[in-house]
């Protein structure tokens, strides 16, 4: 019985898995860097230790910092989340040889799924369908070069290591190959520590479709449907839903059957992911399997009702999966809209800064995952993801609806968000008829423009109301107060006179 | 009162603010409704329609949020209204800043190299995303205030390059 959980990660799947271990009466130990003292994962938990400074390689990439500190808090398990060191075997090896149970995969399915070279090989060997491309990773340009002659431009540079976008570069045109190639090796070096790139034929106007999976270390293992995660820029995902509006039941099952496949073909345990591209066709292709908890997990929770990271911690704790595939379903449809901190005013710059104010979401259906508060800071060195809003409705209509709602009401103030992007997504005629494709932003948000001038004219009535209000409670208290030590000034003088 | 929205200054003047005022801006008066909930918390009615708008404020910003649109606007600082806006308005020089603030993963021209508009000119990475910067201008690199590895933040030149002025 896994009775204390350290939590190897920060910010809102920290708090997220927090969450799930109180549920489940178990203690939490949260781990934090120098710039992340206050962090609301920091402040959650049973316990918290500091690992090191700011930035990531110094603190939440560092493993035997970690482990130390499972052992010293008498940690059982350790949970990953995702990024960081939640796909990294050796990692995953390190925490077992310690005595420690890891939250996830074995570290062989692992290594061999993390590899998107192996994968693929993997896959093509158990009859799962794949995209054409490079059979390795190469440092040879020239292999690049021949690879993307052969299948013909555009080409897709990918990270074998990477994830979320991360070491990932659309190439046109044969002149732009070599720099992409160099500077998908530099982002990944960075990212992940590894320069393994290669390429593989681009299908264009695609749609990402995942479907996510678990599997019991009995033999057991079954999929959770589907989530479509199209919308993405420099391919991030943004906005993710379940179910895809492209799913009918044939390919569902389908799909599912071949993610099943898939997994099982890696001999895996644990909860995960298998991601699928779709094209116009509905043929689907395997892209990879993340062998971790998802970013857009919530979704799938909401539409089968099954707690995930329970389940991950159930899973690794021994036990058997409590359903059948034929127990499961999906019930109604959720979106999930990925609240970054960044600047839709200049090119969606990465924003930091510290959150002024702020009003989480709420109402019917409506789910707010967060790693912030009033007052928090955001720092630089780490994904600029600050909260996940998940609206759930007994239809895509009522979740789209619920959606836009909860995002006008999130109000945050202090640094830029990708919220008013996102609502002129979800507004978008071709959202609300489900042509979601992965270059729907690249296609559709071309003339997006934040703001128009009527708003600037509220904004700026706001100010002057803001400063007169500023003026009066500084004239009501702080300034009489500082300038005249009498106590009777610090009621201040006009309230004495006024009549209230 | 007097701020600044991307870069521009802006001037305008609020009457009879309370219930009922006018906003006059450009030469144009917009009339809107306003009501104070509380130090952040403003109700605003424009055509009929009452809706929340949100304020906060650090020394140097209005941050503002109106039903999920953000604006971000400058406090007008004494010594910025002397100098600023040049560069932009000659069109002669350009002065390229870290988009936000990070480490400079390449630097890649050298001092005195001749350049095109649109060649690449350095990049930056914050948040483990690489940008790329570029010269907006044909013209001269007169000036690197940056290498590889660097921490810089917004307020740093990092490379300036100018136009060729053709003596006769």
């Amino acid at each position: 019985m896994i009775k204390k959980v350290l939590i190897a990660n920060r910010s809102e799947i920290a708090c997220r898995i927090i969450r799930a271990c109180k549920e489940l009466g178990i203690a939490t130990v949260a781990v934090y860097s120098e710039a992340d003292k206050t962090a609301l994962h920091t402040i959650s938990a049973d316990e918290a230790i500091c690992i090191g400074p700011a930035p990531a390689t110094e603190s939440y990439l560092k493993q035997d910092a970690i482990i130390n500190a499972a052992k010293e808090t008498g940690c059982d398990a350790i949970h990953p989340g995702y990024g960081f060191l939640a796909e990294n075997p050796a990692f995953n090896r390190k925490v077992r040889e310690a005595g420690l149970l890891f939250i996830g995969p074995e570290p062989k399915p692992m290594e061999l799924l993390g590899s998107k070279v192996a994968s693929r090989q993997l896959m093509l060997k158990s009859g799962v369908p794949v995209i054409p491309g490079m059979k390795s990773s190469s440092l040879n340009i020239d292999d690049f070069r021949k690879a993307a002659g052969e299948m013909g431009f555009p080409v897709l540079i990918k990270a074998s290591a990477g994830g979320g976008g991360k070491g990932m570069r659309v190439v046109q045109s044969p002149a732009d190959l070599e720099a992409s190639v160099e500077s998908a090796m530099r982002e990944s070096l960075s990212a992940f520590g590894s320069d393994e790139v290669y390429l593989e034929k681009y299908i264009e106007a695609p749609r990402h479709v995942e479907f996510q999976v678990a599997a019991d270390r009995h033999g057991n293992a079954v999929y959770l449907f589907e989530r479509e995660c199209s919308i993405q820029r420099r391919h991030q995902k943004i906005i993710e839903e379940a179910p895809s509006p492209v799913m009918d039941p044939v390919l569902q099952k389908k799909m599912g059957e071949t993610a099943v496949k898939a997994i099982k073909a890696a001999n895996y345990d644990n909860v995960g992911t298998v991601e699928f591209l779709v094209d116009k066709d509905k043929n689907f292709y395997f892209l990879e399997v993340n062998t971790r908890i998802q970013v857009e997990h919530p979704i799938t929770e909401a539409t089968t009702g099954i707690d995930l990271v329970k389940l991950q911690i159930a899973i690794a704790d021994g036990e058997t999966l409590s359903f059948r595939q034929d127990e499961l379903s999906q019930k109604g449809h959720a979106i999930e809209c990925r609240i970054y901190a960044e600047d839709g005013e200049n090119n969606f710059m990465p924003s930091s800064g510290t959150i002024l104010f702020m009003k989480e979401p709420l109402g019917p259906g409506i789910r707010y995952d967060s790693g912030i508060y009033s007052g928090s800071e955001i720092p630089v060195f780490y994904d600029p993801v600050m909260a996940k809003l998940i609206a759930w409705g007994k239809d895509r209509e009522e979740a789209r609806n619920r959606m836009i709602l909860a995002l006008k009401s999130n109000v945050i103030l202090g640094v830029k968000t990708s919220i008013n992007f996102m609502l002129s997504i979800l507004e978008h005629p071709d959202f609300i008829s489900g042509n979601t494709f992965t270059d729907f932003i690249a296609k559709n948000m071309g003339g997006y423009a934040p703001v128009d001038d009527d708003t600037l004219n509220e904004a700026l009535l706001a100010v002057k109301l803001f400063e007169d209000e500023d003026k009066k409670n500084k004239n009501g208290f702080g300034a009489t107060l500082q300038s005249n030590p009498s106590p009777w000034a610090a009621t201040g003088e006009w309230e004495i006179c006024s009549n209230k | 009162m007097e701020i600044k929205y991307r870069n521009t200054a802006i001037s305008f003047e609020v009457n009879n603010a309370g219930e009922g005022c006018r906003l006059e801006r450009g030469g144009t008066v917009t009339e809107m409704k306003a009501l104070a909930v509380n130090k952040n918390t403003f109700r605003i009615n424009r055509n009929g329609r009452w809706t929340n708008v949100y304020v906060a404020a650090d020394e140097n910003r209005y941050y503002i949020w109106v039903e999920g649109r953000q604006f971000v606007l400058d406090k007008l600082m004494v010594e910025e209204k002397s100098f600023g806006e040049q560069d932009t308005a000659t069109g002669d020089t350009q002065k390229v800043f870290a988009p936000m603030p990070g480490s400079i993963v390449k630097v890649m021209v050298e001092a005195g190299q001749k350049i095109s508009e649109g060649e690449p000119l350095i990049i930056v990475e914050a948040m483990k995303m690489e940008t790329t910067l570029y010269s907006s201008i044909d013209g001269t690199v007169t000036g690197i205030n940056a290498v590889k590895g660097e921490q810089v933040n917004t307020d740093k030149v990092l490379i300036t390059v100018e136009k060729e002025i053709n003596v006769s």
